[in-house]
């Protein structure tokens, strides 16, 4: 009874050492984005669900734009001819939508998250 | 591009005005002159000036993630100013009357406030309205965007003061702590933006019943900072503002009790 107590407490914390490592082995996913005549590029595209994402996105307008989306919760100002990095997720499975704010008709995009969760 | 630029500077300016509103409120409550809004709104529009004139500088600092540090340096303060008032409002006895030492939190949440609001204002007017074919509707959406903006948060502030004398103290205390436990969520909101935070997925999606992008999201998030996809470590910050002014209330309320 008492060995089956410690196996299974060594089967455990080895079980827990993996779930860690996993963790911290977690690699980001890195994704560019560009914004040219205030539309942005790509516009659409995917992205691995439960996973973080870095954003790096370019302005290559002269004039400053605000990355912002309702949906991931975030919103920052890249001025122009500047570069800006956006950590978002993990993200469930799903649509979410971004958009620049100082050019809402014309810059709009969606980010599909794909996989599990 | 009109229709743009007014929700743009309506956006910023209500979340301030609603700030302003509250903070005037609970000032005129405790009987104080209200002559601090002055130096307090022109110092935030001063360095929300300076802050969007430096803005890409300070976005390339700490390896691209400048701009998150320097907003959640801006919340933190502003929480702290809250925090610092909410305490002496439970403390003190507000019929007493604070001295006027006590309106420096009130007067520098303003100038914060102002600050970081502002600061999207001016990096938007000044790109967009540099330019000939947009000067016009950049300069005519700013001021119809501000004069909707200061105009709900003046009818706020009278809608607050012709309250009950006796309501007054405690839905202003209730505003300025969801307003604080709002700024914490926003704070942690950035520090996850930056990657210095690891950022979990949301403990629920409320986007069905309220969307962020509506027009109770918005106000909602003007007010509170509501979001509809919070993360657990964004709403165990929030709930811990909400539980410390929680206890301070109880605490003072015993003492106040056996005296």
């Amino acid at each position: 009874m008492k060995k089956l107590r410690i196996s299974l407490a060594t089967v455990l914390t080895f079980a827990l050492c993996l779930l860690i490592a996993d963790a911290n082995a977690e690699d980001v996913a890195e994704f560019q984005i560009q914004i040219r005549e205030h539309l942005f590029y790509p516009a659409e595209f995917d992205v691995p669900a439960g996973r973080r994402v870095k954003l790096m996105i370019v302005n290559l307008d002269a004039t400053p734009e605000e990355f912002e989306s309702y949906e991931l919760n975030r919103e920052k100002v890249i001025v122009g001819g500047a570069k800006a990095i956006v950590y978002i997720g993990p993200l469930p499975a799903g649509e979410y939508t971004f958009f620049g704010e100082f050019n809402p008709k014309t810059a709009q995009g969606k980010i599909t998250a794909i996989g599990k969760p | 591009m009109l229709l743009d630029a007014v929700i743009i500077v309506l956006r910023e300016v209500l979340e301030a005005a609603l700030i302003i509103s509250v903070l005037l409120a609970s000032n005129r409550l405790a009987g104080v002159s209200q002559r601090w809004i002055y130096p307090a709104v022109a110092s935030g529009v001063v360095f929300s000036i300076l802050l969007a004139t430096r803005i890409g500088q300070i976005s390339e600092m700490f390896e691209g993630s400048g701009q998150e540090y320097a907003h959640c340096f801006l919340l933190v303060l502003t929480i702290a100013c809250l925090l610092v008032h909410i305490l002496e409002l439970l403390l003190a006895s507000v019929r007493n009357g604070l001295g006027a030492l006590r309106t420096i939190p009130l007067g520098l949440a303003v100038t914060l406030a102002i600050c970081r609001e502002g600061e999207e204002i001016f990096v938007y007017g000044y790109a967009f309205a540099s330019r000939a074919d947009s000067k016009f509707h950049i300069v005519l959406g700013t001021a119809i965007g501000a004069g909707i903006g200061i105009s709900i948060g003046v009818l706020s502030y009278y809608a607050l003061s012709a309250l009950k004398r006796n309501h007054v103290a405690p839905v202003l205390i209730s505003l300025m702590t969801l307003m604080s436990a709002g700024m914490a969520m926003q704070a942690v909101m950035n520090l996850m933006q930056a990657g210095l935070i690891e950022s979990q997925l949301p403990l629920w999606n409320s986007s069905s019943v309220v969307a962020e992008s509506s027009m109770v999201g918005q106000l909602l998030f003007a007010l509170f900072s509501y979001e509809s996809t919070p993360t657990p470590l964004q709403v165990g910050v929030y709930l811990a503002v909400v539980a410390l002014v929680f206890c301070v209330a109880l605490v003072s309320r015993v003492a106040k009790a056996r005296h």
